[in-house]
């Protein structure tokens, strides 16, 4: 699926930004939020596999904002039609 | 209504007299513009990661003792260290290597190293002949139980835009010059297959222990972005 996930090829980001080492998260709220992606998806993901198609479906500055690639940082939850299924899978 | 989250909750700090919260803090938590009237209250991205998380354990879908494990995994648990005894041992025990190399991730559970995710790990040697270099295009895959979490180039734009389609050019950025007579291959990762670089064991180490190999290997050499570079101390060992 196109996108702007699909970003290989793309020639508007400019240089490689390296650094040898740095730890695991930067924040706190990072680490938090790796332990719920991975404890939740179990749960998420075993009922409606949607969590590659969640991301690919995020709006493009969402996308980036959320690579801390634009200003902002954190995607906006995103609200659409189709969303309350997306919901109930978490509650479950 | 005017009044903010951000404002309400400073407000409420204010009232109650409470002491900003110094030191503790780190990263990006800790970072603020100058006068900006801050620390008493979280950032807004963690006030509604706190949100999420009371949220999810109020509803049973998470408890956060089984969170608290996750991330001392991810802090302690897994890392580059996991990876480079695995390289340490591929390069003292040519057996091992040829069963990492035939089944990468039957050999790396030996060491006692599985991933908990349902994916493949794929061993790919480099020779003086071909360096191989990893990327995930489309995300950040990487072989976590042996390197832990992605350092952030790995995950940023720049470098999955332009791994695959100018390799040497990405890793001269990282500081990496390839002769052009060395073949680059580049590995894009997926969800069910994850590429590990075994890099090629430097020059003057014959004589090192396995544990002393262990020190020497770096993250980055086991995602191919960077080689193996040996100091003027353990040159001389």
């Amino acid at each position: 699926m196109n996108g702007i996930h699909d970003c290989g090829g793309m020639q508007c980001y400019g240089p490689v930004v390296y650094a040898s080492s740095e730890p695991a998260f930067h924040a706190a709220w990072e680490a938090r939020v790796a332990a719920l992606t991975h404890a939740t998806w179990y749960v998420k993901n075993a009922q409606l596999p949607t969590f590659r198609s969640d991301i690919e479906g995020l709006d493009p500055v969402d996308y980036l904002r959320m690579l801390g690639e634009c200003a902002g940082g954190g995607a906006r939850p995103r609200r659409k039609a189709g969303d309350q299924r997306r919901d109930r899978s978490l509650t479950g | 209504m005017s009044t903010t989250r951000r404002d309400f909750l400073s407000a409420a700090v204010s009232l109650a007299g409470a002491v900003p919260a110094v030191g503790a803090a780190s990263g990006a938590e800790a970072v603020h513009p100058a006068g900006h009237d801050h620390s008493d209250v979280p950032s807004d991205i963690a006030l509604r990661v706190k949100s999420l998380e009371s949220l999810l354990a109020e509803k049973g879908i998470v408890d956060s003792t089984a969170l608290d494990a996750l991330v001392d995994t991810f802090e302690n648990k897994v890392g580059p260290r996991n990876g480079a005894k695995v390289v340490a041992r591929a390069w003292v025990d040519p057996a091992y290597k040829a069963r990492l190399l035939a089944n990468s991730k039957a050999a790396i559970a030996e060491l006692g190293f599985t991933g908990w995710q349902d994916n493949d790990i794929i061993v790919i040697d480099n020779t003086p002949q071909v360096h191989n270099l990893v990327v995930c295009t489309l995300c950040s895959c990487y072989p976590w139980s042996l390197l832990g979490m992605p350092p952030t180039w790995y995950k940023s734009t720049a470098y999955r835009s332009r791994a695959a389609m100018d390799p040497r050019g990405v890793l001269r950025e990282l500081g990496t010059v390839i002769d052009n007579a060395v073949e680059v291959r580049v590995w894009d990762s997926t969800a069910a297959e994850r590429y590990f670089v075994l890099p090629e064991r430097p020059a003057g180490t014959e004589s090192m222990s396995e544990a002393a190999l262990v020190d020497l290997v770096t993250r980055d050499s086991m995602i191919g972005a960077r080689k193996i570079a040996l100091s003027t101390e353990e040159t001389r060992e």
